[in-house]
């Protein structure tokens, strides 16, 4: 057996397989069962979707996000960042987020309204209050999205240092950074921003500080 | 021969998804890559995948295990048993490929 260690490697080997058949079967009109959508709706297969949308898939993408299931409904929403500049997407991500009281649902859809890099600073207190009054269920969200990946601080320092990295989504991945196990590497991680100038970005990585300080 | 370890948190549905795929692609003589083979050599997606090979698919388990990459050989090996007809017997290429198979196993590290 010629053992191949690297798991996170496996399985971005394996999305890269099934995902041009997924994407073939949505846009043929094949409906997507709830318990696929468990499995492809998480990194790396969600990556290697998005990487496959083009902006003419808008038309079935705006069909998944009217499924009376919600784990559809959220799929689609996950499916929406290639194409948020397209017509009508960010209209209807923000009408949603602004008329849903389906917490699950909008607690996914934070992700989705940070892809825009002008939103109003009152835009962003509001989303980051809405992560704060639903912490437990915010952070569990984005743990079972990354579940499996390793290294996961380590990964998020290098999208941060990339320059194309939009400072105004900061604060929300240094909320994410919490997902990661060892807090105190957490807490190092954030101490480094604390004097950031990005919107936000100071004030969550201290109170994020201080909430691992009253958790130790 | 299947690896022991379980992909984690892998649903029957998906595996059952990628399996369907993956018959496909070997019926239509897709290449498939090493490292997916390894992957498909694992539970569950060799369960799903067995339940879609059949008897008349032998010539392409045979194609699998006469491959030069030993992750796509043992993965051919794994699917040996959902070859054999209906009384439980390999077809007459069968018997030899199973034993190469078998041979080369147990001759791994």
């Amino acid at each position: 057996m010629d053992k191949i260690k690297d798991d996170a490697y496996k399985q971005r080997a394996l999305a890269e397989y099934v995902a041009p058949k997924v994407m073939d079967d949505m846009r043929s009109g094949k409906t997507i069962s709830l318990d696929l959508v468990s499995d492809i709706h998480k990194r790396p297969f969600i990556d290697e979707l998005r990487k496959l949308v083009r902006p003419t898939d808008k038309q079935f993408i705006f069909k998944l996000i009217k499924s009376s299931h919600q784990r559809i409904v959220i799929f689609g929403i996950g499916l929406m960042m290639p194409i948020r500049t397209e017509e009508g997407v960010r209209e209807f991500l923000f009408d949603l987020w602004d008329t849903s009281d389906d917490k699950h649902l909008k607690a996914r859809l934070t992700h989705r309204l940070m892809d825009y890099d002008d939103l109003p600073i009152d835009r962003h207190k509001e989303i980051r209050k809405f992560v704060q009054d639903n912490w437990n269920l915010w952070l569990s969200q984005v743990k079972e999205y990354y579940d499996g990946s390793e290294n996961y601080l380590d990964k998020l320092q290098q999208v941060l240092r990339d320059t194309g990295f939009p400072k105004t989504k900061l604060w929300m991945r240094l909320y994410q950074s919490m997902v990661y196990e060892d807090k105190q590497a957490v807490r190092q991680f954030l101490e480094g921003y604390t004097k950031s100038d990005a919107p936000l970005a100071a004030e969550v990585a201290y109170e994020l500080i201080a909430q691992i300080h009253e958790e130790a | 021969m299947t690896h022991n370890k379980n992909t984690s948190d892998t649903s029957k549905a998906f595996a059952n998804y990628v399996a369907e795929k993956a018959i496909r692609d070997l019926r239509e003589n897709k290449i498939m890559s090493s490292v997916v083979a390894y992957e498909l050599d694992r539970a569950p997606f060799i369960d799903a995948l067995r339940q879609h090979v059949r008897p008349e698919d032998k010539e392409l388990v045979f194609a699998l295990i006469g491959s030069p990459d030993r992750n796509i050989s043992y993965l051919g090996v794994d699917l040996l048993q959902s070859i054999k007809n209906e009384d439980g017997e390999f077809p007459p290429e069968g018997e030899s490929w199973g034993k190469w198979g078998m041979l080369s196993y147990f001759r791994s590290p």
